[in-house]
């Protein structure tokens, strides 16, 4: 008796510490997977049904024995390198990894090789030139350069860290919510469907607003644009500066929908030949990211 | 060298503001598919109007297309005529792939709509899609007698995709 229970004890240690292993790997997976659709998530946190779909997609390969290498493999194959948050290090992805470094390798090899050189020059102008006031006076003035190297010293170090963290897309996604300011913001990218942007003649205004999921549809915050010819995407920032009535800004509600219009009568309201796009209901968080397609047109008023 | 310095310092930052300004208007939501070039996966399923099973095997030798749909799928709407205008042309075999739909709202929207497929084949949980590296609904591929892939298009088709990529990939 006494040795089955130690056996059952033995086995649900086993057991349970075999799941902690499985369910760490899997967390570990899909927080460095993206997802495809709404892209600012990794696949741990997306609701999508996408998401779903490959997540329980990773538990049944976890399940089958697969490495993690493999699966992340498996991706790839089908969703390309882009639905890994940290890319192999690949003909293509090479300047990716190492870019920053190179460029920074080469203006420090770069700067130390001038600075030595104008030291030297100078220490020996010093000596020789003693005497010779004017001709300091140039050496002097050449060495004015240092200006220009102090500011490529700092410059371009600033810029290739920022690059490389820019490449980064954990990186960028960690600081995204490192810096979350409290108001929210909207960020949005607005799509024109192939079909409607060929009849675009450049005379139309584009409206961006949100407005509250339910009851009042008074915009609470609207931004207006210009609408060029052939031009496919906006990027389009919402916050709460841009309220059109006091107090109806995005911070007095927690659930908005988006809409962006091509107006060709250039009106606040909605007349038929508009086209429209409208987003499905979006929790305010401090910092959103939404695609928005206008793909329809308004066919009655409203 | 002293007038060339800041000559290069300046040409390098704008090189760099150009790089990241080219940037902004690329598509960051259109992601190239790595199956182009390679055989159709491997599926089993069955047909949504007959019930018969289906497999790549019956697929292949033919030149067609494969069109991702289903029926809560607003983009499909759009695409749907320009199916139904291929269809009619009766120049090249469209194959459906209803995509985590139900059975009767499928067949219904076929009713409605009219049936472009010459087989629908189902796929319930996603799992087919997954292996075409489908992200969304529609989505459709060219594929040619060999079984493989050589062309994707992501969201709703229109008439000038029969007419600018169809119709020269079928004469190669």
């Amino acid at each position: 008796m006494k040795k089955l229970i130690l056996y059952y004890i033995v086995l649900l240690i086993f057991s349970n510490n075999l799941y902690a292993f499985e369910t760490k790997k899997y967390n570990e997976i899909i927080e460095s997977l993206r997802c495809l659709v709404c892209q600012n998530q990794s696949l741990a946190e997306s609701d999508s049904s996408l998401a779903k779909d490959l997540r329980s997609k990773v538990k049944e390969l976890i399940k089958n024995g697969k490495s993690s290498d493999e699966i992340y493999k498996f991706m790839s194959d089908r969703y390309t390198d882009y639905v890994l948050y940290n890319p192999p290090v690949k003909k293509s992805t090479i300047f990716l990894w190492y870019g920053p470094f190179i460029i920074l390798a080469i203006c420090l090899i770069f700067l130390f090789w001038k600075f030595g050189f104008k030291k030297k020059i100078h220490k020996e102008n010093i000596i020789y030139t003693k005497n010779n006031n004017e001709e300091d006076f140039i050496q002097e003035n050449k060495i004015s350069n240092k200006q220009i190297i102090l500011f490529l010293l700092f410059f371009v170090p600033i810029i290739s860290v920022s690059i490389y963290l820019y490449s980064s897309e954990l990186m960028r996604y960690k600081i995204s919510h490192f810096f979350q300011s409290k108001e929210p913001v909207i960020n949005i990218t607005i799509q024109i469907h192939d079909s409607l942007l060929d009849k675009i003649t450049g005379n139309e205004i584009l409206f961006v607003y949100a407005r509250r999921s339910s009851g009042m549809r008074v915009p609470l915050a609207i931004n207006i644009f210009d609408v060029k010819k052939q031009k496919r995407n906006y990027n389009v920032k919402l916050d709460n500066t841009m309220y059109m009535i006091n107090n109806q800004t995005l911070s007095s509600t927690n659930e908005v929908i988006i809409e962006a219009r091509i107006s060709k009568e250039k009106k606040a309201a909605a007349s038929p030949g508009d086209y429209i796009g409208t987003s499905l209901p979006i929790v305010l968080e401090s910092s959103n990211y939404v695609l928005l397609k206008i793909d329809s047109i308004v066919t009655s008023k409203k | 060298m002293n007038f060339r310095l800041p000559t290069l310092s300046i040409v390098l930052f704008l090189g760099i503001i150009y790089f990241l300004y080219t940037g902004l208007d690329k598509d960051p939501t259109l992601i190239p598919s790595p199956l182009i070039g390679k055989t159709v996966p491997d599926f089993k399923s069955t047909d949504l109007i007959s019930g018969e099973n289906i497999t790549n095997k019956e697929l292949l030798g033919k030149f067609y297309i494969l069109n991702v749909w289903a029926s809560w799928c607003y983009g499909c709407s759009l695409e749907h005529n320009h199916l139904m205008n291929i269809y009619k042309n009766n120049e090249i075999d469209i194959f459906g792939l209803n995509y985590k739909d139900e059975k009767n709202s499928a067949i219904n929207w076929l009713k409605e709509r009219g049936n472009p497929y010459k087989n629908v084949i189902v796929d319930v949980n996603g799992n087919i899609a997954i292996d075409y590296g489908v992200y969304g609904a529609p989505e459709t591929f060219i594929i040619n007698e060999d079984g493989v892939i050589i062309y994707k298009h992501v969201g709703p088709i229109d008439q000038s995709f029969y007419n600018k990529i169809i119709l020269p990939l079928m004469k190669k």
